[in-house]
C-alpha cells in the first residue's frame, strides 16, 4: 500500500518540475503560462477571500441533489420495467434517445422552456445522472443469480425482506459503478453549465468562478480554479467511491 | 521485482510531446510573413463600419499586396485570448475589456475609436421603476462580467445605491440576441443591459422601458467601441495600422453620405430589415468616429472598484 502512494507523489513532483522547466525555457507571457508560485498564491487568495469553498459546496450540493433524485427515480423506473414489459420497451427507447445527448446540448431548449434559474442546472445534472444509473441498476437487477431468489423463496421472504436482503446487496456493485459514472458525468455537465449560465443560484458555483477568472484575465486564478476542480474530482472519484467500495462490495467478496 | 519494458512508454511520451509541440507552434502566426493582417470583427450597429469595410473591400484598396483575413469570434474574451496567443493582430471591443487586459500585462494598445452608441438597462417589470426596486429574484442579462455593460451597471449601482457589487449576484451572462430572447419571454430575466440594435428593438415593445442609460451612468459621453492592436504587430507594420484608421474614416463617411446603400449592405450582414437599419444609422446618438473619449472615466472607476490593479500606470494605452 505504501509504494503506490510514493509513486503518485513522484508523478506530482515530476509534473511540477516539467511545468516550471517549460515555463522558464519558453519565454512565455505570465498571462499564458503563469508560474506555480503565482497559482498557489491565487489558490490561497481564492480560499481566504473569494469564497471558493462556498462555491465548491454549492456545486456539490447541486450534484448531491441531482444524484439522490436520480437514484430514486432510477429505482422506481427499474422496478416498473421489471414488472411491465411494455414499460420496459418504452424505457429502453427513452434511454436510447436521451443517453447520447450531452446535457449542455439541451441548454438552449431549457433556456426557452424553464428559463435561466437554478432549475435548468438541476435538470441538466439530473439528465446526466439518470440514464447511466438506470442502465446500470437494470443490469444489476437482471444479473442477480437465480440461486439467491430460490433461497428467498425457500425462506418464503416477504417483498420488503426480498428487496432489502437480496435485491439491494446483490445489485450493489452495479449500483456503485453506475453512481461513479453518474458523478463523473454530472460533475462535467455542471461545470460547463455554470460557465454558461452565470450566477444562477445567486452565488454561482465553481464553473462561474472559472468564468470570472477568464473574463478578468486572471490566468493564475484560472489555473488555481482548475486545480481545485481536479482535486475535488480526485477526492470524490478516487477516495470517496473507493472507500465506499472497500467497505461494502469488496469486503463482502462480491467484486475485486 | 517485475521486469518492466521501457520502450513502449518512451515511444508514447515521445509521440505525445511531438503532438504538443506541433499544436503549440501552429497557434502562432508565421512571423516571417510581413504582409498578413488578421482582424476580428464583432456584430451589432456599434461595429457597422467594419462590415462596410469588408463588404466594400476598402482595406484591400488601402493595403495592396496584403493578405487580409477577417475572423468571427463569439465574444470579447475570446478575441482578447486570440490576440494574446498571436492568432489575431487587430480586434474591436469596448474600453473596459481592453483595460483589464492591459492591467494584466497584455502588450497591446488602442489605436482608434469606432463608435459611440446609446446603451442602457431595459426592463418589462412594472414594479421596477428605479435601480433600488430590484429584488433577489430578479435577473439582469448582460454579455459578460467585466464588459462595458457590467461596468456601467456597477457605476450606476455605486452612484445610486452606494455599492458597486449590488447587482453582481443577479447577473446572467448572455450574448445580446440570447439576452433579448430571454427578456421577451418575461420570465426570470427581468432586465437586459444592451446596445443597438437590440436596445431599440426592445424599447419598441409596449411596456418595455429604459430605467438607466449609459451616459447617465458614466456621467458623460464615451466611446463605445475602440480598435486595439498588439504591440508586436503595430511595431512591425505601422503602415497597416494607419491604413485601418483611414479605412474606418472612409467607412464612416460612407455611412453618413450613402445611408441607403449602407443600410442595404448591413441588412444583408445582420439578416434584418433594411428600413429598420436605415432608421437606426440616421439617429443622432449613433456616431462613428476615430476619436476615443471617456477612457479616464473607466480607468478611474475600475481602479477605485478594484476591477484593475490601482498601481497600474495607464499612460501607454494609446498607439501614436
Amino acid at each position: 500500500m505504501k509504494k503506490p502512494i510514493l509513486l503518485k507523489f513522484l508523478w506530482v513532483c515530476l509534473f511540477i518540475v516539467l511545468w516550471e522547466t517549460v515555463r522558464l525555457t519558453g519565454n512565455f507571457s505570465p498571462l499564458v503560462y503563469p508560474s506555480l508560485l503565482s497559482i498557489i498564491k491565487s489558490l490561497f487568495h481564492a480560499f481566504s477571500s473569494e469564497g471558493i469553498a462556498i462555491q465548491l459546496l454549492l456545486s456539490f450540493a447541486v450534484i448531491a441533489f441531482g444524484i439522490t433524485a436520480g437514484i430514486i427515480l432510477a429505482m422506481i423506473a427499474v422496478m416498473a420495467a421489471h414488472s411491465s414489459a411494455i414499460f420496459e420497451s418504452f424505457l429502453k427507447f427513452v434511454i436510447s434517445v436521451f443517453h447520447p445527448l450531452p446535457g449542455i446540448a439541451l441548454l438552449p431548449v431549457l433556456l426557452l422552456w424553464v428559463g435561466t434559474g437554478i432549475e435548468s442546472i438541476l435538470i441538466i445534472v439530473l439528465h446526466s445522472v439518470i440514464w447511466p444509473l438506470i442502465t446500470n441498476l437494470y443490469t444489476g437487477y437482471r444479473s442477480i443469480p437465480a440461486t439467491y431468489t430460490l433461497v428467498a423463496d425457500n425462506y418464503s421472504m416477504g417483498k420488503k425482506d426480498r428487496f432489502l436482503k437480496i435485491t439491494l446487496p446483490a445489485s450493489l456493485p452495479y449500483f456503485l459503478a453506475g453512481s461513479r459514472i453518474a458523478f463523473a458525468r454530472s460533475w462535467r455537465a455542471l461545470i460547463s453549465a455554470e460557465m454558461l449560465f452565470g450566477a444562477a443560484g445567486g452565488k454561482g458555483g465553481i464553473g462561474w468562478f472559472l468564468y470570472n477568472k477568464r473574463v478578468f484575465m486572471d490566468s493564475s486564478g484560472l489555473f488555481a480554479g482548475l486545480l481545485v476542480i481536479v482535486v475535488a474530482g480526485i477526492l470524490t472519484e478516487e477516495v470517496f467511491f473507493t472507500i465506499l467500495e472497500n467497505k461494502t462490495v469488496k469486503k463482502w467478496g462480491m467484486s475485486i | 521485482m517485475f521486469k518492466q519494458k521501457v520502450l513502449p512508454p518512451i515511444i508514447f511520451l515521445f509521440l505525445l510531446s511531438g503532438i504538443l509541440f506541433i499544436v503549440s507552434c501552429s497557434g502562432k502566426n508565421d512571423t516571417g510573413d510581413n504582409k498578413k493582417l488578421v482582424i476580428a470583427e464583432q456584430f451589432g450597429l456599434a461595429y457597422a463600419p467594419l462590415q462596410i469595410i469588408r463588404a466594400d473591400k476598402i482595406l484591400d484598396k488601402e493595403l495592396p499586396g496584403w493578405e487580409i483575413k477577417w475572423e468571427k469570434l463569439v465574444n470579447t474574451a475570446s478575441i482578447r485570448e486570440a490576440m494574446l496567443s498571436g492568432n489575431l493582430d487587430v480586434g474591436f471591443m469596448a474600453i473596459p475589456p481592453f483595460l483589464i487586459g492591459y492591467s494584466n500585462g497584455m502588450k497591446w494598445k488602442m489605436f482608434t475609436g469606432l463608435s459611440s452608441v446609446p446603451v442602457g438597462l431595459v426592463t418589462w417589470k412594472d414594479s421596477i421603476k428605479t435601480l433600488s426596486d430590484f429584488t433577489d429574484n430578479d435577473r439582469i442579462a448582460l454579455p459578460q462580467p467585466g464588459s462595458i455593460q457590467h461596468m456601467l451597471l456597477s457605476m450606476a449601482a455605486e452612484k445610486h445605491l452606494g455599492n458597486a457589487g449590488y447587482f453582481d449576484n443577479m447577473l446572467i451572462t448572455m450574448a445580446h440576441p440570447d439576452g433579448m430572447n430571454a427578456l421577451l419571454q418575461k420570465k426570470d430575466v427581468t432586465a437586459h443591459f444592451t446596445s443597438p440594435p437590440f436596445i431599440m428593438q426592445e424599447l419598441k415593445i409596449p411596456g418595455f422601458r429604459l430605467i438607466l442609460n449609459g451616459k447617465e451612468a458614466a456621467g458623460s459621453d464615451f466611446t463605445f467601441a475602440v480598435g486595439t492592436v498588439t504591440d508586436s504587430f503595430s511595431s512591425k507594420s505601422p503602415e497597416a495600422v494607419a491604413a485601418i484608421i483611414n479605412a474606418i474614416k472612409k467607412a464612416s463617411e460612407i455611412i453618413k453620405n450613402e445611408p441607403d446603400r449602407s443600410a442595404e449592405i448591413l441588412s444583408v450582414e445582420y439578416q434584418s430589415d433594411k428600413e429598420e437599419i436605415l432608421e437606426y444609422i440616421k439617429r443622432d446618438d449613433i456616431i462613428y468616429s476615430t476619436e476615443i473619449n471617456g477612457t479616464d472615466i473607466f480607468i478611474d472607476y475600475m481602479k477605485k472598484s478594484g476591477y484593475v490593479k490601482p498601481e497600474i500606470n495607464f499612460t501607454g494605452i494609446y498607439y501614436k
